[in-house]
């Protein structure tokens, strides 16, 4: 068996567009081309149970069969992440720019730089978890709207409509798939959210290797907190505990501290030497942009991605209709419907003639052995053609000026039989004379009157009894 | 080897396009009163993944069967000749007007590459009469194997004269409604088809396999749309955002009516795809005692009678274990100080005795939540009541039922017939107590799509052998 394609959260949305699609279409029609596509792509045969990533990879690959499948559902997410990773960079470089910016006058504060990249990427580290956790945790849904990715998903106002569509259905304003997509949702969001972060930090460490490289920075630092050189040099040296027994260039020294605490007071102005001392500081603060900055945000990118994944397998799977195509690309069709359309009836749409109560006739006739109590002439049935032409003179010499009544059994339907018997009859008997056709027991009479209006004969009439009623008898 | 093929033939009116259409499920055949409706012999292949296992042809009746016998007549020669001379009308025919329906009905049974057997059709409610035997007698001058179906229409019985008559013209003959036949009857008459011809029986016999391996997967997959609208209704819930000086008692008459007419709404769409399953397509639903086209099958989801019909009596809601349920649900009544809603004046009196046990009134809950941007969000639902999924389900499994055992060939609204609607077959103990737990399922899974998931699995699988008639 082929390989099954992995699914992609546009594939999530194809799919909910092409099952709505699908509402639409005659089930016969689908269980056809499903039963098709699970031919071609060798599923049809298969009866055992399917675990989850296989249901929805035959999912994907359902998918890219059907030839008028959506398949853009992706580019609206492609394009926010986009965006997200776009305003990552942007903001990263310019904070890069802004903490790092020297002009001579006042060294670079190390504390700032900290502050930024090193104990604010904690916090929203600690932010992730908390989204990240299974399930809702009580008080934490403000954090999902202030998620960085929001910024992102602003862009999709000024996109297409059907692609903002899409991208609206997996954000959850669209109310259709919103529980089969919470958590496609949540992974999303925290997906861009790292995205952006990620960018974030790579563009501050570009930034800021762009600044250490082609300037010339001097690093101090400045607090208004309570903290003497010791203290400080504590925290450098908590900082880089990851780094610092494999990169010493990395870790600042208690002199390095010393020497860089600038007060507010101090008029600010470092030696040659001081100012050489000081730009030891860059090891160690791209260093922790790196570790505290891109490393986490690297994991917690490749971490929303897994569980992205993993939540748009099961929101596949899940999707209203999906396992009815599954089932329907391992079950046989079976047809029993007509190959081709009925054409249109040739009955005529004549209104029938009105009925009336019968009137003295001179003969009567028994079509088909109809009942009949008194003396009357037999026609039709089990009679020849010849026997039914020796009626038809008995009864034109019998009546004469009179009409002629034949009865007729009102649940047998008036056969062409009956109306060539009746053009002969009026041959026979010649214009002006009335032939009257009285059906009994009970029947259609509307198709009796329907069908004696279409004869054309204007001495033709179908009689009934004084009720209105085709007289009783069988059945 | 041809796949067998079957000419349905006879006088008339008699059925012949019912019994196609019954034995086609096939709704789209034309079926009327008048006779000549059917003018055009048309096909219906039966096929498993393409490959035709047989065919049925519909044809029009007879019209000039006994002018046609006495062309033929007057042409005999010796019994082995008689093929030959129905051939022979048929062929000097063709280009005529003389016998359009007779050329149309006999050119299948001419043919020696596709050799056709017959299904003589006639309509065992109205007597036995002579104008039938020259189209018999036509027939049986085709040689081909045939098979009489009587089939009776209306309600006289005279099927015993024509058992009688038509024994003489035809080795076996069938009692077949076409109209009510159910499914197992339509098998029953093709493995008759079977016995016609040695070499037919086979096909004929993967054919009923098929069908009923078909018939199984269409109840499977009604079972699933089922389980779905349970776990949609179960699940469902309307909310509104309210003001922060609004009184939020204010929108909940509206917010209700909403939560019901969804709930209205998503048992409508599941009826169409149930429908749809099993082919039947634009069918009108109404109430046999009222005669006016209504959507709701049995009075509305909401009525006394559908609650009274179809919900569980309080006894039986104890012991299926939905009362720990309702008597959580009338402690959250007490503790929620009258903002949950009674259908009290809807069903309340009459129902008191049918529904569940503590608090069983109630439809749906409102509750205030606290917006996490400010605001408050008023929402009614999920319902809570425990007898409202019993109430669903009985609907379903009886619009199935009716669905299910409606033949193609039957035309109208689908008539629902209140008596019938209570005497069906009642849940077993272990039934409702599996149902019940699976309800209290998916009442705890909130958003969590995979419990609904797998508790709507276990539904599928409780309620597949109850659709079962």
């Amino acid at each position: 068996m082929p390989r099954l394609p992995s699914p992609q959260p546009g594939t999530l949305l194809d799919l909910a567009t092409q099952l709505h699609r699908d509402e639409a279409e005659p089930l016969e029609r689908l269980r056809t081309r499903d039963r098709g596509i699970g031919k071609e792509l060798g599923f049809a045969t298969s009866q055992e149970p399917l675990d989850t990533p296989t249901r929805a990879g035959r999912l994907t690959a359902w998918l890219y069969a059907i030839p008028e499948a959506p398949h853009r559902g992706g580019d609206g997410l492609r394009l926010v992440g986009l965006v997200a990773v776009a305003i990552g960079l942007l903001l990263g470089y310019v904070a890069a720019m802004g903490l790092f910016y020297y002009d001579g006058s006042t060294p670079v504060n190390v504390v700032r730089i900290i502050a930024v990249f090193v104990v604010l990427q904690a916090v929203t580290l600690v932010l992730f978890g908390v989204a990240a956790l299974p399930g809702r945790v009580p008080g934490s849904a403000w954090l999902r709207d202030l998620s960085p990715a929001k910024l992102a998903t602003l862009v999709t106002r000024w996109l297409p409509s059907e692609t903002r569509d899409t991208v609206q259905q997996i954000l959850g304003r669209g109310q259709a798939h919103q529980r089969v997509y919470h958590a496609v949702q949540k992974w999303q969001l925290l997906a861009w959210s790292q995205s952006m972060a990620l960018a974030f930090n790579l563009a501050a460490v570009g930034g800021a290797l762009q600044l250490i490289v082609f300037s010339d920075l001097g690093f101090g630092w400045s607090t208004t907190l309570d903290l003497d050189a010791e203290d400080a040099h504590r925290y450098t040296e908590a900082i880089c505990l990851p780094w610092r027994d494999v990169f010493q260039g990395g870790r600042p020294d208690l002199a390095l501290v010393e020497l860089t605490q600038i007060y507010r007071a101090q008029d600010f102005e470092f030696s040659k030497e001081e100012a050489s001392a000081s730009a030891k500081w860059w090891p160690f603060l791209v260093m922790a942009m790196v570790i505290y900055g891109v490393l986490p945000r690297i994991v917690t990118l490749v971490l929303t991605q897994w569980r992205l994944r993993d939540a748009v397998v099961k929101a596949m799977v899940h999707t209203p209709g999906a396992d009815r195509v599954l089932d329907r690309m391992t079950a046989a069709v079976v047809e029993t419907r007509a190959s081709e359309h009925e054409g249109a009836s040739s009955n005529s749409h004549a209104n029938g003639m009105d009925a009336s109560p019968s009137s003295q006739a001179g003969c009567v006739i028994r079509w088909a052995e109809a009942a009949y109590d008194g003396e009357a002439l037999d026609a039709g049935g089990g009679r020849t053609l010849d026997e039914d032409r020796q009626t038809i003179a008995t009864a034109a010499t019998q009546a004469h000026e009179q009409s002629v009544l034949i009865r007729v059994k009102a649940w047998e339907p008036p056969v062409l039989e009956f109306l060539d018997f009746l053009g002969d009859l009026r041959h026979e008997l010649g214009d002006g004379r009335a032939i009257e056709v009285q059906p009994i027991g009970e029947g259609d009479l509307a198709v009796w009157k329907k069908k004696l209006a279409s004869v054309g004969d204007p001495w033709l009439r179908m009689v009934v009894d004084e009720s209105g009623q085709a007289e009783g008898g069988t059945p | 080897m041809n796949e067998p093929r079957f000419a349905v033939v006879g006088h008339p009116n008699k059925g012949k396009s019912s019994i196609v259409a019954t034995l086609a499920a096939d709704d789209a055949v034309r079926v009327a009163p008048e006779p000549g409706t059917t003018t055009r012999s048309r096909e219906f292949p039966m096929s498993v993944d393409g490959k035709t296992l047989y065919t049925l042809i519909d044809t029009p009746g007879f019209q000039r069967a006994r002018r046609a016998l006495d062309w033929m007549t007057q042409r005999q020669t010796t019994a082995d000749q008689h093929g030959a001379v129905v051939r022979d009308f048929v062929n000097e025919h063709e280009r005529s007007d003389a016998y359009p329906d007779e050329v149309e009905l006999l050119r299948p049974l001419i043919d020696d590459e596709q050799p056709t057997g017959i299904l003589y059709v006639v309509d065992g409610s109205v007597p036995y009469g002579p104008e039938y035997e020259a189209e018999m007698e036509i027939l049986r001058w085709t040689g081909r194997p045939s098979l009489a179906l009587i089939n009776p229409i209306g309600e006289a019985d005279h099927v015993e004269a024509w058992r009688a008559a038509l024994g003489q013209y035809f080795k076996i003959v069938r009692v077949f409604n076409a109209v009510t036949a159910e499914f197992d009857k339509r098998l029953e008459l093709l493995r008759a088809f079977g016995q016609l011809k040695e070499e037919w029986r086979q096909p004929l016999d993967a054919a009923v396999q098929a069908l009923d391996a078909d018939r199984k997967r269409r109840r499977h997959e009604s079972a699933q749309e089922i389980a779905t609208l349970l776990a949609d209704g179960l699940t469902l819930s309307v909310s509104k955002k309210v003001g922060p000086k609004d009184d939020p008692k204010k929108f909940q008459p509206d917010l209700l009516e909403d939560f019901k007419g969804k709930l209205r709404r998503r048992e409508k769409r599941g009826r169409e795809r149930v429908e749809s399953i099993y082919d039947h397509h634009g069918l009108d639903r109404r109430e046999a005692d009222s005669g006016e086209d209504v959507e709701s099958l049995v009075a509305d989801l909401f009525s006394e009678d559908a609650w009274l019909l179809f919900g569980l009596r309080r006894k039986d809601l104890v012991l299926a274990g939905a009362g720990g349920g309702a008597a959580a649900g009338g402690a959250l009544d007490v503790a929620a100080g009258g903002t949950s809603l009674f259908l009290g004046a809807a069903i309340g009196a009459v129902v008191g005795g049918t529904m569940g046990y503590l608090g069983a009134g109630r439809l749906a809950e409102f509750k205030l939540l606290s917006q996490p941007l400010g605001g408050k969000l008023l929402r009614c639902g999920p319902t809570r009541n425990p007898n409202f999924p019993f109430v669903l389900l009985g609907r379903a499994r009886y619009h199935h039922a009716l669905v299910a055992g409606r033949t193609h060939a039957q035309r109208g609204a689908l008539e629902v017939d209140q008596a019938q609607a209570g005497a069906m077959n009642p849940l077993t103990d272990e039934q409702r107590a599996a149902l019940s737990k699976t309800f209290k399922a998916l009442g705890k899974a909130g958003q969590d799509i995979e419990a609904i998931s797998a508790a709507t699995a276990e539904l599928v699988e409780i309620i597949e052998p109850i659709l079962e008639p």
